[in-house]
């Protein structure tokens, strides 16, 4: 995977190139907006990472720019500015999704995968996602397991759908806020771990592991075992 | 546009006072002209008569009374003139028009009927009785019915003058009025649609030779506005500044954070340190990010929408995002939700909410009850969040909304001491008011919000 860095910040873009190639991607760097805008159109890339504030040419009208040319590769913001105007702002620009400062690698990482071309397992108009013996029928509204049907409350099926299209990949707590809840801020509570438990608990099969993994300080992802 | 509307005009007002005023100029006016034209009148008539008294006694004492009697009779005869009549001593009438008058001496008014001399029509008359040197009595009176007709014409002239005055003096400032009224009222609505959020939005000027009061009015809120936008913007742009001088060196904190982790490798001691310095950066960004928040609700014109709310249903899916926290800590939560709608931007009142159920969470045994009710007062939408824990002492309430507050002074349990002060500042961009209250035993918090109307 080839990501497009534009970042400004000496310190952060080294570190967010490293903490990427760590991860088998392929980084490349631009230091103000107008050297990212002639990359991104010089090469092709699977996620651009842009800052918003930044010299020359803001984040803002570099991507514009290239939403403009029709180029849509998917943008992950990466920012200071985390005003709700800001992240609407960003969001109605072009950017895929939003990522305010500081965050973690784990975040940021979930974040890219999960924006990134690379072929899903399941894809997003499947109307039955399987995960091992666990099917999810998306226009029935029902799940099974080996045959046997789950009864799921409506959020439950919400949780599970959006953990199901993300097989095999990390959804962290925050997209999880924002994707199943609808929440634009941070509860205080540990409503997402919470809600992970009593689905565990009613797709799970006693003695054997979990499909719900919980990846330490990064968030969840299911996988067949 | 409605008569309560335009009498709500001050410019209507003062026109409808200026007419009445007018009015009433023009009765006083008209009873002073038709007094001083009766009292000139008068004056004429009696300098009129004591002449002629005079010139015809003085007729009798040098050619005697048969010459004053001719020459009664022949001035009787004039039409419009004077009235006489000449009787000897003993009241039998010796020439003259005037019937007897049974007057004495001096001036004297009469009103008679008409039946008193068939066919002359004497009904008001003023007369001077005077003996004459022979004896004989003279009596020269004159008709009042001139006077009065002049009076009624003048009467009815100013009468006719007000009337038309009056009546053009409202139509007028009706007209006027309205027209000023339905400037003011642009003023009014661009200043409702500023505070609505669209600062953009400027009140309607017009080119005006000599700008009057409204012109000016608005060019003064006009310009007010310009103030206030470049204030808003430079609000946003130093809390921009402010995130980004502060989020910058967080961020590199926390990837030398990480560094050092790796690095530790299994040294524990320097992992926990760097683990703990980790929540302490969670906790620094957690009060910035409530801090910078609460500023954008409070200062940020384009933040809040106006979306078209179900409060219960927005609260049923809170309540379904806390309810399994709030049950698997032994909590009993009790949910009543009548569907109430109102207009609002449901990311914040959603925070709002969330707020208050995670506030009696926090401040609640495991064994406590908590309940969620969204019903219809009047016509308020609201929910409430009743809890039976120690509730806050009733002179600590107001305390508790404001910033960095918090009930133990230890300030160890986690929280901002922002989560009440946001409430309040979202209920406030939405007209809606937040209140404590005693459940006894525990607390009541309860956001009113105003109801969408039907046609809204």
């Amino acid at each position: 995977m080839r990501v497009l860095v534009v970042e400004d910040d000496l310190q952060t873009a080294d570190y967010v190139r490293d903490s990427l190639n760590e991860f088998g991607c392929e980084v490349d760097l631009a230091g103000d907006g107008e050297a990212g805008l002639a990359q991104a159109r010089r090469d092709l890339f699977d996620v651009l990472i842009v800052d918003r504030m930044l010299p020359k040419l803001d984040g803002l009208s570099l991507v514009s720019a290239l939403r403009a040319e029709d180029v849509r590769t998917p943008v992950l913001f990466l920012t200071a500015m985390g005003a709700i105007g800001d992240r609407v702002a960003g969001l109605e620009g072009g950017g895929d999704d939003y990522l305010v400062k500081p965050f973690s690698l784990a975040e940021l990482n979930a974040r890219v995968v999960a924006l990134s071309r690379r072929p899903a397992l399941q894809t997003r108009e499947a109307t039955l996602l399987q995960v091992g013996s666990l099917a999810l029928d998306r226009l029935g509204r029902s799940a099974r397991m080996d045959g046997r049907e789950i009864d799921l409350l409506p959020l439950q099926f919400k949780l599970l759908e959006f953990l199901m299209l993300n097989e095999g990949r990390v959804v962290t707590r925050s997209m999880l806020l924002e994707r199943v809840w609808g929440f634009r801020f941070d509860p205080q509570t540990n409503i997402v771990e919470t809600h992970i438990s009593h689905l565990r608990a009613k797709i799970d099969t006693a003695g054997q592991p979990s499909l719900i993994i919980t990846v330490r300080g990064a968030g969840y992802l299911i996988r067949a075992r | 546009m409605r008569a309560s509307r335009l009498l709500a005009s001050t410019g209507v007002r003062l026109a409808f006072l200026q007419t009445l005023l007018l009015i009433t100029a023009f009765w006083v006016a008209g009873s002073l002209t038709r007094l001083s034209v009766k009292l000139i009148y008068r004056h004429e008539v009696q300098t009129r008569i004591l002449g002629e008294v005079a010139a015809l006694t003085a007729m009798d004492r040098d050619r005697g009374v048969g010459a004053v009697a001719r020459a009664v009779a022949q001035d009787a005869r004039r039409p419009a003139g004077l009235e006489y009549r000449l009787a000897d001593a003993d009241g039998r009438g010796l020439s003259g028009d005037l019937p007897p008058t049974g007057a004495g001496q001096g001036w004297t008014y009469l009103d008679w009927d008409d039946a008193v001399v068939p066919g002359r029509p004497f009904q008001d008359l003023i007369v001077y009785t005077q003996t004459l040197p022979d004896r004989s009595v003279l009596t020269v009176g004159q008709d009042l019915s001139e006077e009065s007709k002049l009076r009624h014409a003048l009467g009815r002239m100013l009468f006719w003058c007000g009337a038309v005055g009056a009546g053009v003096g409202l139509v007028l400032s009706y007209l006027l009025g309205r027209g000023a009224l339905r400037r003011v009222q642009s003023v009014v609505v661009a200043a409702r649609a500023v505070s609505g959020g669209r600062m953009q939005v400027r009140a309607p000027t017009r080119r005006a030779l000599i700008p009057d009061d409204i012109d000016e009015l608005g060019a003064s809120f006009n310009t007010m506005l310009d103030e206030i936008a470049t204030l808003v913007s430079r609000v946003r742009w130093v809390s921009t500044d402010i995130a980004h001088d502060l989020r910058t060196p967080l961020t590199h904190v926390r990837q030398k954070l990480e560094r050092i982790k790796r690095a530790a490798g299994v040294d524990a001691e320097v992992l926990a340190a760097a683990q703990q310095i980790d929540r302490d950066v969670d906790e620094l960004l957690r009060t910035f990010d409530a801090m910078l928040r609460l500023a954008e609700i409070e200062n940020d014109p384009h933040l809040a929408c106006q979306d078209r709310i179900d409060l219960a249903e927005l609260t049923g899916r809170i309540v379904d995002a806390y309810g399994p926290d709030l049950e698997d800590s032994g909590r009993r939560l009790e949910v009543a939700l009548q569907p109430a709608l109102f207009e609002g931007d449901a990311d914040l009142v959603t925070q709002a909410i969330a707020n208050l159920i995670e506030n009696a969470l926090r401040h609640t045994q495991a064994d406590a009850m908590i309940q969620i009710r969204v019903e219809k007062v009047g016509d308020k939408a609201v929910v409430s969040v009743t809890d039976n824990g120690p509730g806050i002492p009733q002179d600590q309430r107001e305390a508790v909304l404001q910033r960095f507050h918090r009930l133990e002074p230890s300030r160890t349990t986690p929280g901002s001491g922002l989560g009440l002060p946001i409430v309040t500042a979202i209920a406030a961009r939405h007209g809606a008011t937040l209140t404590l209250s005693d459940a006894g035993p525990g607390l009541r918090a309860a956001l009113s919000f105003p109801m969408a109307g039907k046609a809204g």
